[in-house]
This record gives C-alpha cells, sequence and structure tokens, in this order.
C-alpha cells in the first residue's frame, strides 16, 4: 500500500461517486455498498465539491470525466487549490481512455469503461483497503 | 487686281471666237512641231507652267513636262519645287499649209485627283489588313443571289475552302442543304428586315476543322437607293469557349457532387461516432449489473440456479462480443476524424500475442485448427500493446473465421530493426482481385451470408500498422489460404517519431 491508502480515514471507508449516468451511478453504489462501502454520490463535479464541504474526506472518489455543469477535468483543477482535498485519491472512470491517459499524473488510476466489476473492485480495494480482508 | 485682269482682257480684244475659246478653255493646251518643240499654247498652259508665252516658245515640251518614273505618269516641277501630276492627250495634226506634223497636247492637272485616289488607296489597304487579320471570319454575299463575294483569311479557315473556291459560290456549295437553309433564311431575314441580326450560337460542319460553333452578326448593306445591296456576316468562332465553359460547368458539377460526397461521408462518420457513443452509454450498467446479479446469487439456493447461472454467463459473454463490436466502431470514427492515438511503452511483443492467443483459445479449439507458433525471444520495441493486441486479434480472428479448420501459422521475427509478425492460414484465400481492396474501409472479400462482419477490421489494422510506421501486407492464393504480414520499426527514428 502506498502513503497515500495511510493517509485515509481507515475507519470510514467510504467512497464518492462523482458520475452524471444515474444507471452507472446506482449500479456503482449498489457494488461498492454490497462490498461494505459507504457511498456518497454526486452527478456533476459541482454536486461533488458540495459534498465534500459537508462530508469526512471519502477513501476514494470515482470520476466521471464528461459530465453537465461541472465536468471531471474541472473537478480535479478546484480539488488542487484545497490543501485538505489535494491528497484524496482519485480514480477516473470514463470511456474516453485516450483523454484520460493524459491525465496519468493527476489521478491514482483508471477504470475503462464499460466498467469490470473485478477491476472495480481491485481498484477500489487498493486505495480504501480491503472490508472483505479486514 | 481688278488693273490686272482689265489689262489681260484687253489682250484678248480683237480676238476670232474660235481662237478665244481656245484661250480661255480651262483645259491646257499646247501645239508642237515635229521636232517638239513648242509652237503655240493658250492661257491655261501659261498658267499651269507659271510662265509666259513668250519666254517657252521654241522650246522642247520634253524639257518642261517629265514621264521619267514608271506609273507616276507625266509630271510638272513647279517654281516652288512642287510637283503636280498632269494627264495628258495628244494629237497628231497634219497642217495643209506647213511642213511636217504638229501635235496638239490637251493637259489637264490631275493631282488633286491623283492625291484623293492614293489616300482612298491607302485606307482600302488599311482596311484590307484589318479584313485579312481580325480573327473573326468576315464574309460578304450578295443580295441578290446570296453568292460569296469577299471573304477573309479566317473565313477560308473555318470554312476550310481557300477563297478563289468560294467566290462566286453559295452556301449550297460546301454545306449540307440543312445547314445551307438555314443560312439562307437568316440572310433573308436580314435583308428584308434591313436589321443587324445577331445570331449567339449556330453550328457549322467545316470541311477541315469539324464540327464549329459561331457566334454571328449579319448586317445588310443598303446601296444609295435603299435597296439591299450587300450582306455582311461577321462570326466568332467559340468552339473553344464553349469547351471551356461545359468544362467550367461539368468540373462546378463535379465539384458539388464531391462536396456532396464528402458531406455525406462527414454524416455517415458523425452518426457512426454518435451512435457508438450513444450505444455505449447503456452498455456501462448493463455489463455492471450482469457482473453483479451473481454476486448476489451467490450461496442462495432457488429452482434452476445452475442454468440461471449459465445464462447470466452467456449474457455476459454476448454483451462483451457486442462491446467489442461497439468499440470497433468507435475506432473507426477515430481512424476515419484522426483522433487515433498511441500509448506507446517498451513492449515485448511475445506479450500481446500470448495474450491475444489465451483469449481466442476458445475460438481456435472450436474451429478445430492447429496453431503452430514460432516466435522469436526479445523483439522488443516501443508499441502501443492494446492496439497491436487488437491487430493480432483480427488476424488471427479472420485466420480462424477463413481458415477451414486447417492449421494456422503464427511466427515473430526480428528482421534487421524491424519487428515482423507473420499469421498464415490454409483456408479459403482472397480473390486477386479483392486483395487490395481488404485494407479498405467496408470492403469485404467474403460475401456477408457465410462470414458476416463489418468490413472495418483489416482498415483499423491497416491504421494501428501505419501509425506505428509500419507495413501490413497480405499474399493470397484462392483455395489455399492467406498470409498476412506486419512489419514495423523497433526504434524511434530521428524525427523522435516511431
Amino acid at each position: 500500500m502506498s502513503e497515500i491508502t495511510k493517509r485515509c480515514d481507515s475507519t470510514s471507508k467510504t467512497v464518492l461517486i462523482v458520475e452524471d449516468n444515474t444507471d452507472i451511478r446506482e449500479m456503482l453504489k449498489m457494488a461498492l455498498e454490497y462490498r461494505g462501502y459507504k457511498v456518497y454520490e454526486a452527478e456533476n463535479g459541482q454536486k461533488g465539491l458540495e459534498a465534500l464541504s459537508k462530508l469526512k474526506a471519502p477513501c476514494l472518489i470515482l470520476l466521471d470525466l464528461m459530465m453537465p455543469v461541472m465536468n471531471g477535468w474541472e473537478f480535479m483543477e478546484a480539488l488542487r487549490e484545497d490543501m485538505t482535498l489535494l491528497t484524496i485519491p482519485i480514480v477516473v472512470v470514463t470511456a474516453y481512455s485516450e483523454k484520460a491517459n493524459s491525465l496519468s499524473d493527476k489521478t491514482e488510476g483508471i477504470i475503462k469503461k464499460p466498467i469490470d466489476l473485478k477491476k472495480l473492485y481491485q481498484s477500489v480495494d487498493d486505495w480504501c483497503g480491503s472490508l472483505h480482508e479486514a | 487686281m481688278q488693273e490686272q485682269e482689265r489689262e489681260s482682257n484687253k489682250a484678248l480684244d480683237g480676238l476670232l471666237r474660235p481662237e478665244l475659246a481656245l484661250e480661255l478653255i480651262d483645259v491646257a493646251l499646247v501645239w508642237c512641231d515635229n521636232q517638239g518643240s513648242l509652237v503655240w499654247c493658250n492661257r491655261s498652259f501659261e498658267e499651269l507652267i507659271e510662265r509666259a508665252r513668250e519666254e517657252i516658245v521654241g522650246h522642247c515640251i520634253h524639257d518642261m513636262i517629265f514621264n521619267d518614273k514608271e506609273g507616276e505618269g507625266y509630271r510638272l516641277k513647279m517654281k516652288d519645287g512642287s510637283i503636280r501630276h498632269l494627264e495628258i492627250h495628244q494629237k497628231k495634226t497634219k497642217e495643209v499649209d506647213e511642213d511636217g506634223d504638229f501635235t496638239l497636247y490637251s493637259i489637264r492637272d490631275v493631282t488633286a485627283k491623283r492625291e484623293a485616289e492614293l489616300s482612298s488607296q491607302k485606307a482600302n489597304a488599311f482596311i484590307n489588313i484589318l479584313l485579312e487579320n481580325i480573327p473573326d471570319m468576315v464574309f460578304v454575299k450578295d443580295a441578290k443571289d446570296l453568292k460569296f463575294v469577299r471573304l477573309n483569311k479566317a473565313a477560308e479557315e473555318i470554312i476550310g475552302q481557300s477563297r478563289d473556291r468560294l467566290y462566286g459560290k453559295t452556301d449550297y456549295d460546301f454545306f449540307s442543304k440543312e445547314a445551307a437553309d438555314f443560312f439562307t433564311a437568316k440572310d433573308r431575314e436580314v435583308l428584308s428586315s434591313g436589321k443587324i441580326l445577331d445570331i449567339p450560337e449556330e453550328e457549322i460542319v467545316s470541311k477541315t476543322l469539324g464540327k464549329r460553333y459561331l457566334h454571328t452578326k449579319k448586317v445588310p448593306i443598303n446601296d444609295s437607293n435603299g435597296a439591299p445591296e450587300y450582306l455582311l456576316g461577321i462570326s466568332e468562332d467559340i468552339t473553344k469557349k464553349r469547351r471551356i465553359e461545359e468544362l467550367r460547368l461539368q468540373l462546378k458539377e463535379e465539384e458539388i457532387s464531391r462536396k456532396e460526397a464528402e458531406k455525406g461521408l462527414k454524416t455517415r462518420e458523425d452518426f457512426i461516432s454518435i451512435a457508438a457513443h450513444e450505444l455505449r452509454t447503456p452498455i456501462t450498467p448493463l455489463k455492471m449489473q450482469l457482473e453483479f446479479i451473481p454476486e448476489y446469487l451467490k450461496g442462495a439456493k432457488f429452482p434452476h440456479r445452475e442454468e440461471a447461472l449459465a445464462l447470466l454467463e452467456k449474457s455476459r459473454k454476448q454483451l462483451d462480443a457486442f462491446i467489442l463490436l461497439v468499440d470497433k466502431l468507435l475506432d473507426l470514427s477515430r481512424i476515419t476524424s484522426g483522433r487515433l492515438s498511441l500509448s506507446l511503452e517498451k513492449t515485448d511483443l511475445k506479450t500481446p500475442i500470448n495474450s491475444v492467443i489465451d483469449k481466442m483459445e476458445y475460438e481456435l479449439s472450436r474451429a478445430g485448427s492447429k496453431l503452430d507458433l514460432e516466435l522469436e525471444d526479445n523483439v522488443i520495441g516501443l508499441f502501443d500493446p492494446t492496439r497491436i493486441e487488437q491487430v493480432l486479434s483480427n488476424l488471427l480472428g479472420n485466420a480462424i473465421k477463413f481458415g477451414g479448420g486447417k492449421p494456422i501459422k503464427l511466427s515473430l521475427k526480428k528482421r534487421g530493426s524491424n519487428a515482423q509478425i507473420t499469421i498464415e492460414d490454409n483456408g479459403i484465400g482472397i480473390p486477386i482481385d479483392k486483395q487490395k481492396l481488404i485494407f479498405q474501409v467496408y470492403e469485404r472479400a467474403a460475401s456477408n451470408k457465410r462470414f458476416p462482419g463489418l468490413g472495418v477490421g483489416l482498415y483499423v489494422s491497416k491504421e494501428i500498422v501505419s501509425a506505428h510506421h509500419g507495413l501490413i501486407t497480405v499474399e493470397s492464393e484462392p483455395g489455399k489460404g492467406s498470409c498476412f504480414q506486419i512489419t514495423m520499426p523497433l526504434s524511434v527514428d530521428e524525427f523522435g517519431a516511431k
């Protein structure tokens, strides 16, 4: 596990999902809750920032890129300006693998859509520490 | 002046009437003896020569009037140096009471007439040169019988006959009856109306130039009584202009249809791109749901549990195949819009090859094709492994699809600074005429019914290999099999590109 993982609040095991597609967002929530994570949802970057201002920092943000109001790139820019939020690991979930490639230094990982459930679990478990192993 | 006149009239006093007439006539008259010496002259001659009778009597007429230049006629040099031109008639007379012959010269000053003639000749020559050298055909027909009376060089060239053959002839002598009827009708129309007629386009068949198009103006020329005398025609050969205009229109039409085709192509590309993205949106939750349902069912007991789980697994696999199709369309739209980009990394080509073989194991065994592998070690270079895998999956997929269950050979070699991958099957092969086409988008060598497919796989493969600065080629013999070969450089070139 990397240092960033250690900075996570190990007791919360909270994941923030920022995704505009309701079906995908609900399915992600269902899958992660089933695995024992507490999940917060936001339908765009703006809502994501609002959620972060009210919540304890989650151990991971799953971030879509193409969203209305505030897209994934703008959301990441906004996080950079807030020292408390800067350290939260972000995994980008996107269909645009080419566009996401350029983000590799700003994110902790990229999950390509359509999402492979095993890869999703692996990624979330990596950054938040598996509840199953605990 | 009046004084002078009175003086000179005094000199006429006492003259007989015929003698008086000779003095007063405005024709200069000179009598010379048979030696040419001037015996007598009248006052007109005195005035003409600017000398008095007494001064010149006994002088030779040929010393006063010259005829030494061919074509110049008789001339007289005046005191001021100017030259007068003369018209001379001479008549020999016999004087009964004198010895020998006398000659009577009657002389007129024709200088003015001659000058007028000369300047009119000059003007005519100028008009002739102009007429001969203008590029348009000029012809003149007699108004009575419409026979040609005048033609220029351009007319000879357009009609294809020399003017000697044309003068005195009508249109009926060298055009078809139909054409001659048309021309004659127009000529008559002009002559009877007395108005200029403009014919924007008429067709003639020239003896030497073939079919020509003319823009003709016909002008009636009337005599002094206002009756039609001639018909003047001026024709511009517009064959070339017309052809250029035709070509211009043709080009314009081609440009329009090309733009429409491009627009159509763009619309199709846009449609494919939009369709592929739209198809992908529901796929993402669908795939997760299909994968997640078994998680819920873990450990649960219910009737037909195994069958249900098997159906779910089958659905998941079908969805994966569907995703591959959508990805193909997305790749296609990326390539056609120039958005294909590679993520190059140091890659041992064995890795993507083995990965493809793993993924296609099931298809290989189902087709019954044995796979012969000949993979060299350490063929390492900068490649996009995911894209290379895609190419190999296409080629191996084709080899299985069209391989007829016979062995397939896959080899990886290092050839100088290049990597070479060869996939060879022993299947139905590709007809020679289709071999060039198969790398083009939507082209398929095989029938759609027996071997369905989008016809984009090889196109996408070629584009991916090209993006790696490589080459993909095919050798095939119908009925014996096909061999696809990929050659790609291993290292980065001097420009820093792959």
